[in-house]
């Protein structure tokens, strides 16, 4: 390229970019300063002998029948905490998603619906978008310590846990879902005089439901992994399991017990692809007449 | 009975586009009017704006005796339910089947638990309903599949039976017939005509002037949002572009018509 064809301004964009790459380089030193990064640490004789012992105590897992059985309660425990949990958290993020969704179109505007609704309905926007952010941003151990205060030790408080947490995710997930549908479709609808419960009938749901499932199942899945991990805190499931081997050094049962969890997730996963990609075909290979056997993704609705 | 009372309407877009510059027309009941005029005349926005979907920026603007923008939200919704709409691009829900669409032409009249019901399962008589636009508009046996399987000139028959379901007494027609055959042309203008003769209100939009010569009573042409011609097709003046026909479509080619006898092939597509 000729140097009088450059666009004005190009130099000082090749010295900006600098600056951001070495502001960048600069945050990463600083990070690993600030975090005490030093990898010779693995190497130190007594962090060897530790870490030795560790491995070596994981190795046979533990097979012990009555072990083994509790282990299989505490799995189906924490299969139960996230079936609830997922369930409770569709029960109330989609009333919420319908509040936090942005009507859009003249006929809602201030001008239209006169002072008092309008203020209701955007003050019940902003409680619902509110209210889902923040139960949200919470992660779902805080939400379990919080419980396990509340409600005391079990897997009660951890399905309350898991349900506040979704609830957040799943109400915004949802109110986008709504809102991302056609506005023309949903202008037709609203010209047959329906209101808007009805355009969610008709138009909404339908239009969105397997990307509506998709999401669903996913956070369920989301949900189990977090509930292996609850009972850290005391909220159930086989988490409660593992902290108290972890603390009595038992390694080879914090084997099994992490075998365990891998074999759930890795089932999880498996289950969840298959059920997912059956949603989405399904869905498309009625209107097909014959089912589709792609790998499913959003861009493909059109 | 004016039907559609229009004084000095303007509307003017949020982005500064004037999609109409003071309009003043009034129908009256049971007048069947074909709007004219070139892409981005205003002839979308007028129906718009008669359907409530956007308020008129200045002016005033009565249907059905109920002023546009003044009435609550409640009572826009039931002049909606006595107004059908069938939109430019169809906008048939592609996932449900052709008779959940049409069964929404009737959601403004249908209570909300009762319309939620209708999803899972439509009762005898909402089948007949349906079964008997459909077999108006000959298509009774699609009555089960779903709209995205349909063509694009049997999802418009579905927008069309979609508005004829609920009895209106304005019909607002988006080119309905801008993407057909010949033939379905004529089947749709017909039922357009029939419900004119029980004394419905219909306005549609056109681009051919000869079937406006042949079915309307009345033509309204808008250019640049503002009506430059008002009055009965044959009057149609040269210089518009829609003047008497040069040489008609009927000349050209031989029409086949509703009772025609001639194979499939031989109709002609209207581009």
């Amino acid at each position: 390229m000729f140097p009088e064809t450059l666009p004005p301004g190009h130099r000082y964009r090749t010295y900006s970019n600098l600056l951001i790459a070495l502001a960048m380089v600069g945050a990463i030193v600083l990070s690993a300063q600030g975090t005490n990064f030093s990898p010779g640490l693995f190497l130190e004789p007594g962090n060897l002998k530790n870490m030795f012992r560790f491995i070596t105590g994981l190795w046979p897992p533990a097979l012990e029948k009555d072990f083994l059985l509790t282990a299989g309660r505490l799995l189906l425990e924490t299969v139960e905490i996230s079936i609830i949990g997922t369930a409770l958290a569709v029960l109330f993020a989609f009333p919420l998603s319908l509040l936090a969704m942005r009507e859009r179109g003249e006929e809602f505007s201030l001008r239209s619906t006169g002072l008092l609704s309008w203020s209701i309905r955007w003050a019940a926007y902003y409680f619902a978008r509110t209210l889902l952010n923040i139960l949200r941003s919470i992660p779902e151990m805080v939400w379990a310590l919080i419980f396990v205060v509340a409600v005391g030790l079990g897997p009660f408080p951890g399905v309350l846990a898991l349900a506040a947490h979704s609830t957040g995710i799943l109400g915004k997930l949802y109110a986008e879902l709504f809102e991302s549908v056609d506005l023309r479709l949903v202008e037709m609808a609203r010209s047959t005089g329906a209101g808007e419960l009805k355009v969610l009938g008709f138009v909404r749901l339908p239009h969105t439901l397997p990307v509506f499932l998709s999401y669903t199942l996913f956070r369920w899945e989301c949900n189990m992994r977090a509930a292996t991990i609850l009972g850290f805190v005391g909220a159930g499931g086989i988490g409660s399991q593992l902290i108290i081997s972890m603390k009595l050094f038992a390694y080879n049962e914090v084997m099994t017990l992490i075998l365990v969890i891998f074999g759930l997730v890795v089932l999880l996963d498996l289950a969840g692809q298959l059920v997912r990609t059956r949603i989405l075909d399904s869905y498309r290979g009625i209107s097909h007449g014959q089912p589709c056997r792609e790998i499913p993704c959003k861009n493909r609705k059109k | 009975m004016q039907v559609v009372q229009a004084i000095n309407i303007t509307k003017i877009y949020p982005n500064g586009t004037v999609g109409l510059g003071g309009l003043t027309v009034s129908v009256t009941k049971g007048e069947m009017v074909g709007i004219m005029g070139p892409s981005g005349s205003g002839k979308t926005t007028f129906f718009r704006l008669i359907n409530g979907s956007i308020l008129p920026t200045a002016g005033s603007l009565v249907i059905l005796g109920q002023e546009i923008g003044k009435i609550s939200l409640k009572f826009l919704r039931r002049l909606r339910a006595r107004i059908a709409v069938i939109p430019q691009n169809y906008n048939v829900v592609p996932e449900l089947s052709v008779a959940h669409n049409i069964i929404m032409g009737q959601l403004g009249w249908t209570p909300l638990l009762k319309s939620w019901r209708q999803l899972f399962y439509l009762n005898q008589e909402e089948k007949m309903a349906v079964q008997q636009v459909l077999e108006r508009l000959e298509m009774a046996e699609k009555f089960s599949s779903l709209c995205r399987d349909l063509s694009g000139g049997q999802q418009q028959r579905v927008a069309i039976a979609r508005a004829l379901v609920g009895n209106p007494e304005l019909v607002l027609a988006d080119e309905p017939i801008a993407s057909v055959d010949l033939r379905t042309a004529e089947i749709i203008l017909n039922l357009f005509k029939e419900l004119h003769e029980q004394g419905t209100t219909v306005l549609l939009n056109l681009h051919q002037q000869d079937f406006a010569l042949r079915y309307c009573s009345r033509v309204l042409v808008l250019s640049q949002g503002k009506l430059v011609f008002d009055g009965p097709p044959e009057d149609l003046p040269n210089h518009l572009g829609y003047g008497r026909p040069h040489e008609s479509v009927e000349r050209k080619f031989q029409v086949p018509t509703l009772n025609s006898s001639q194979e499939e092939d031989s109709y002609i597509h209207v581009p």
